[in-house]
């Protein structure tokens, strides 16, 4: 164990290798930086508190266990612990339908934006990324912004969403892709997205 | 599946990738393809990216605190202890000082030697009830298969592989497996449908241990009608199975005997 503040000086990828050497302050350091965040992704799938929180529990004893699925790219944890999350979140709700976040109110998952902060302020870079994010995603054409919805926060297959949606599946995974290029698209800045590109040969 | 080409479709299965929410065979055909393809692995770097960063558009949820007291409980840590202040004495006798810093040294040696006993125990207790969490969640997955392993001519013990052919996470369970011979391990085999245990992939290898065994293991998604077996091996396991299974699931065990 080191101190807190050693902690929070380290990158997420020795964090994990940390991890893996049994290291408890370097859990609680990826938890003090990701699990707000794993929080409020379990919340927008699950509806019930007291599931939310164990399953934020299980996602952060389970890397205690085993920390290989947020891999050694230090960029790249953060995405992967939320994946882990998402994957245990939807796994839930395709169990338990009724846990599913307003499954009571008879809702479909769906995308609810945080709202947008208050002009005037100053924007950190991060805000404004988010608010990119968030732009994009209102942006979407709605059978878009619907599909990614039913696999993102839904936990549904391609195919299950095209049996949802009532359309091809071959129309659905053209949405998810279109869906997720604009929010690379949003994350990356027009100029750089249109110099790189795909560049499969 | 049709073997992806275009770019438009290795965009589509990458996407579905991200999101998980590929089917099975397509989630395989990607996933191998990947492995050979530098490009669509850093697309799909991006994509996980992406979808790292959606999440912060999301109304944020404040986890309350008992949350990180939960994790920490979980996880069999006890909270942060406070330091005795420290209290101005008067000096001793050099001797005293001396008899004193030895004693110190020792019982700092003897409470380390406690502090790393227990924490072994608590390790090991950690990780047996997470086995059998895993077991758990892979039963209430409704996404498991379960696969019984039994014992070759001559051999005895018995096995039950319970996986996921989705995810590839798995857990072995086994009975009463005799040892290896000296100077090997036990190692695992997946062996996909319809194939000979010469086509066994690799999937872990374990020191045994008498008695009753647990083993995790997260092999790369496996089809659904996999089968399964165990072989003794040379210490740090085999590419290919060298000796004859002593273990192995009831379609294999035709083969295994004429192998053998």
């Amino acid at each position: 164990m080191r101190g807190a503040r050693t902690y929070r000086s380290l990158r997420d990828s020795q964090l994990v290798a940390l991890i893996t050497e049994r290291d408890a302050g370097a859990l609680e350091a990826l938890y003090e930086r990701h699990g707000p965040l794993a929080y409020t992704l379990a919340s927008a799938i699950v509806e019930d508190d007291a599931l939310v929180d164990r399953i934020v529990q299980d996602v952060f004893v389970g890397l205690w266990d085993d920390a290989a699925p947020l891999g050694t790219d230090t960029d790249l944890v953060g995405a992967r612990l939320l994946a882990v999350t998402r994957q245990r979140a939807t796994a839930l709700v395709r169990r338990q339908p009724q846990a599913r976040r307003g499954s009571g109110r008879g809702e479909e998952p769906a995308f609810v934006l945080a709202p947008e902060p208050e002009p005037g302020g100053s924007a950190t870079p991060a805000e404004e990324q988010y608010a990119a994010v968030r732009r994009a995603l209102a942006s979407l054409p709605a059978p878009e912004r619907r599909a990614l919805a039913l696999a993102y926060l839904g936990g549904y297959t391609q195919r299950e969403v095209a049996v949802l949606v009532e359309a091809q599946l071959e129309t659905v995974r053209a949405q998810m892709a279109g869906g997720l290029r604009e929010l690379k698209r949003a994350l990356a800045g027009v100029e750089a997205q249109e110099s790189s590109g795909w560049s499969h040969r | 599946m049709v073997p992806p080409v275009s770019h438009a479709e290795l965009e589509q299965l990458a996407a579905g990738y991200a999101l998980g929410a590929l089917e099975p065979d397509d989630e395989h055909a990607f996933s191998s393809h990947l492995d050979g393809c530098p490009a669509c692995r850093r697309t799909l770097r991006e994509l996980e990216l992406a979808l790292g960063e959606l999440a912060r558009s999301l109304p944020p949820a404040t986890p309350p605190r008992a949350l990180r007291r939960a994790i920490r409980r979980r996880l069999g840590r006890v909270g942060g202890r406070r330091q005795r202040p420290v209290l101005r004495r008067r000096v001793p006798p050099a001797a005293v000082r001396l008899g004193a810093a030895l004693l110190a040294v020792a019982a700092v040696f003897g409470l380390a030697f406690w502090n790393m006993t227990l924490r072994n125990q608590l390790a090991v207790e950690q990780r047996r009830r997470s086995e059998s969490e895993a077991v758990d969640r892979l039963l209430n997955s409704g996404q498991s298969q379960v696969v019984a392993l039994i014992p070759t001519t001559g051999g005895g013990g018995r096995g039950t592989v319970v996986s996921s052919s989705r995810s590839g996470e798995g857990v072995l369970l086994l009975e009463g497996l005799p040892p290896p011979p000296g100077g090997h391990v036990h190692q695992l085999w997946a062996v996909p449908g319809a194939a000979g245990i010469d086509q066994a992939t690799p999937v872990r290898t374990w020191i045994p241990t008498p008695g009753s065994a647990r083993i995790r293991f997260r092999s790369l998604p496996m089809e659904a009608d996999s089968s399964w077996a165990v072989t003794s091996e040379p210490q740090g396991g085999s590419l290919r199975p060298t000796l004859p299974p002593v273990l192995v699931s009831s379609d294999l065990a035709a083969d295994a005997s004429q192998s053998g």
